[in-house]
């Protein structure tokens, strides 16, 4: 993720909502819209409402569905904002400066601003390594902040495939850490 | 690894006399205070490093500052608020100094407790003296041993007619009786002369006791057309404190302030020597350093009242660094490294009229905040006029935080030119897609009483009622 200083960010769209507030979408709306974005022409399916955001990709061998909370949270102020008014059109991904997801990767985050460690210490093996199996609940990485050290647990179970951020490198709140095949 | 944090851009040449007061400082703010800190720095040869919530990625002062970090979601409780993300941020940024702007963690003594225990400058005075300015009691009694006049009044709730009388006698009329409990004006009654004082003692009583359901009332002196008026102080860490004269803040709407000015049309030499050298006192009484504010309240007979201090940079600083040619973000970053005032008191003068508008995303006659996206921007510029603000084309105002959206400041050789320049500064101002209080600040100027300097802290409601019933009357033409 860089954010080139001589390239602004565009601007952030406001989120495509409907404006009657949050509202919760059900298994048998996802069903039908996996089967029309199956049918109709474009790639890519993205939707928010509420705290509720999910993606639809057919770029896989068979449609993939990946949900996430959503990444801006606290948002329910965004209804004040005018929404387009187009509830089903595609929207620009949250931060345009994250490349494109894999289908099926989940992205464990950091929750805090700090030093980021692979290990409980400095003659350790790391927590985890490419190619191991994790637990959600089970510990990636240490972050360092105001002399505390925190454990980063993930919230999924899979395969960890990359690990994002060097080891004693700061790392910013919301940034990624771990990249993990869900499975 | 996170090329966020990654420093950007060159680093400043060294400056050459005198090594800048930090080498990094983080600003613990965004919007227009964020920027103008930046700008400070960039100045003196200052890495900067930003830090911002999830809702301000786009934000100028992130854009401008050489390192951001981001320190949480939206809300100021989770990110601007948040002590632990703040302090980690500048830890891992390696900044040795935080400037705390205003609002949020400014006025936290908590915040420059941890910030003294990681070993990071805190930009402002001691906690010591935030705690003290902060607890209205202690700051009344410090500024009573220190001779500067307090508000006279009651001590506490009035029992009886008979105490009243005295209490009356005391601090001299016209006296206000007031519910304890009180609020909107009822249980509230002015008192002329001990003639009146019995019956409206007692109809102050009964009216508190029905509309809260308890008729303890205390008095207070009444100030007749009470103008806010405040000093801008500057200390450092040697004990000299200077001032750099007082301004006026009286056009306001529920406390808040929409226009200030310096110098204050309300003040005369003698009167405006007076109000700053007992500023100065007070700000020794507690051994203040760096830049920090006394407000009083002005009344119609030039007796004047501390109000309360404030322990930071105001919103209002621009009008004061016009008129007097200092630079008091820079001045305090000197402060803050240990530096000495680099000015005497002599050294201060006021020359020329500085006025600001607060422009806010709000509707100009309805004051409801107005978030959006701005679709279209023109700044005015031309001779005298300053603008202080962090929008730009395609900004996104959030909801989250403030409305105020730039600070428009004009310049002139006198109070007249200053206002025929706020005026066409006005009229050059271009925002659109959100509603601002531009056309609002626009109408006061050409009011004249605004005109005439003739105005207190109540003009604003008579104002607003005027300009509502003439809305109306264009309506039904």
């Amino acid at each position: 993720m860089s954010t080139s200083r001589k390239k602004p960010v565009p601007a952030k769209k406001p989120a495509t909502s409907r404006p009657a507030g949050p509202q919760t979408v059900g298994l048998e709306e996802i069903k039908a819209l996996i089967a029309l974005v199956g049918r109709e022409p474009f790639q890519e399916f993205e939707f928010e409402a509420g705290d509720m955001r999910f993606r639809i990709r057919k770029d896989g061998p068979a449609p993939v569905v990946s949900m996430q909370a959503p990444v801006l949270m606290g948002t329910p102020a965004v209804h004040h904002l005018p929404a387009p008014s187009m509830p089903s059109m595609p929207v620009a991904p949250a931060a345009p400066e994250v490349p494109a997801d894999e289908p099926g990767i989940h992205y464990v985050t950091s929750p805090i601003v700090g030093t980021f460690y692979r290990a409980p210490n400095p003659t350790s093996a790391p927590y985890a390594q490419p190619g191991d199996f994790v637990k959600p609940g089970q510990t990636l990485c240490i972050i360092e902040a105001m002399k505390l050290m925190n454990e980063i647990e993930s919230d999924v179970a899979g395969e960890v495939v990359k690990v994002l951020v060097e080891n004693g490198q700061p790392v910013e709140y919301g940034e990624r850490l771990f990249a993990v095949r869900i499975g | 690894m996170s090329a966020a944090i990654k420093r950007k851009g060159t680093r400043p040449a060294a400056v050459p006399e005198g090594a800048p007061p930090f080498k990094k400082v983080l600003i613990a703010n965004r919007g227009e205070i964020a920027l103008r800190v930046i700008l400070a720095c960039k100045e003196l040869g200052i890495q900067t490093v930003a830090v911002y919530s999830e809702a301000d990625r786009n934000a100028l002062h992130v854009r401008f500052a050489d390192e951001e970090v981001c320190i949480g979601p939206p809300p100021s409780s989770k990110s601007y608020l948040n002590i632990p993300q703040v302090i980690a941020a500048a830890e891992v940024t390696g900044a040795e100094a935080i400037h705390p702007g205003y609002g949020f963690l400014s006025e936290n003594a908590h915040f420059v407790e941890v910030c003294l225990a990681c070993g990071i400058n805190f930009i402002g005075p001691s906690a010591e003296i935030i705690r003290k300015m902060g607890n209205k009691a202690q700051a009344k009694a410090t500024m009573q041993a220190a001779g500067v006049p307090l508000m006279p009044g009651s001590d506490g709730v009035v029992e009886t007619v008979e105490e009243a009388l005295v209490v009356a006698e005391q601090i001299g009329y016209p006296v206000i009786v007031k519910a304890s409990a009180g609020g909107g004006g009822r249980g509230m009654r002015i008192v002329n002369s001990p003639e009146e004082l019995p019956d409206l003692y007692h109809t102050a009583r009964s009216e508190a006791k029905g509309a809260f359901g308890d008729d303890s009332v205390y008095m207070e002196k009444y100030l007749l057309e009470p103008r806010h008026i405040e000093v801008q102080i500057m200390g450092d860490l040697f004990g000299n404190v200077v001032h750099l004269g007082e301004r006026e803040c009286s056009i306001q709407r529920r406390h808040q302030k929409l226009i200030e000015e310096s110098p204050s049309a309300a003040l005369d030499p003698d009167l405006r020597r007076r109000i700053c050298e007992t500023a100065v006192r007070a700000a020794k009484a507690v051994g203040y350093y760096n830049a920090g504010t006394i407000e009083f309240l002005l009344d119609r007979r030039g007796d004047f009242f501390f109000m309360e201090m404030n322990t930071r940079v105001q919103v209002e600083h621009p009008v004061t660094e016009l008129v007097t040619g200092i630079d008091i973000v820079k001045e305090q970053l000197h402060i803050a490294a240990g530096r000495k005032l680099s000015f005497t008191q002599e050294q201060v003068v006021q020359k020329g009229h500085a006025i600001e508008c607060r422009i806010n995303a709000e509707d100009p006659f309805k004051f409801t905040p107005c978030p959006g996206r701005i679709t279209a921007l023109n700044f005015p510029g031309g001779p005298g006029i300053r603008v202080d603000t962090a929008m730009h084309q395609d900004a996104v105002i959030p909801p989250h935080y403030d409305s105020m959206v730039a600070k428009l400041i004009a310049y002139g050789a006198d109070r007249s030119e200053a206002i025929a320049r706020m005026r066409r500064a006005l009229d050059t101002l271009v925002i659109e897609g959100i509603k601002t209080t531009a056309p609002l600040h626009r109408r006061i100027m050409d009011h004249p009483d605004f005109i005439s300097g003739a105005f207190s802290t109540k003009w604003m409601e008579g104002f607003i009622e005027e300009m509502k019933q003439d809305l109306a009357g264009n309506e039904v033409r």
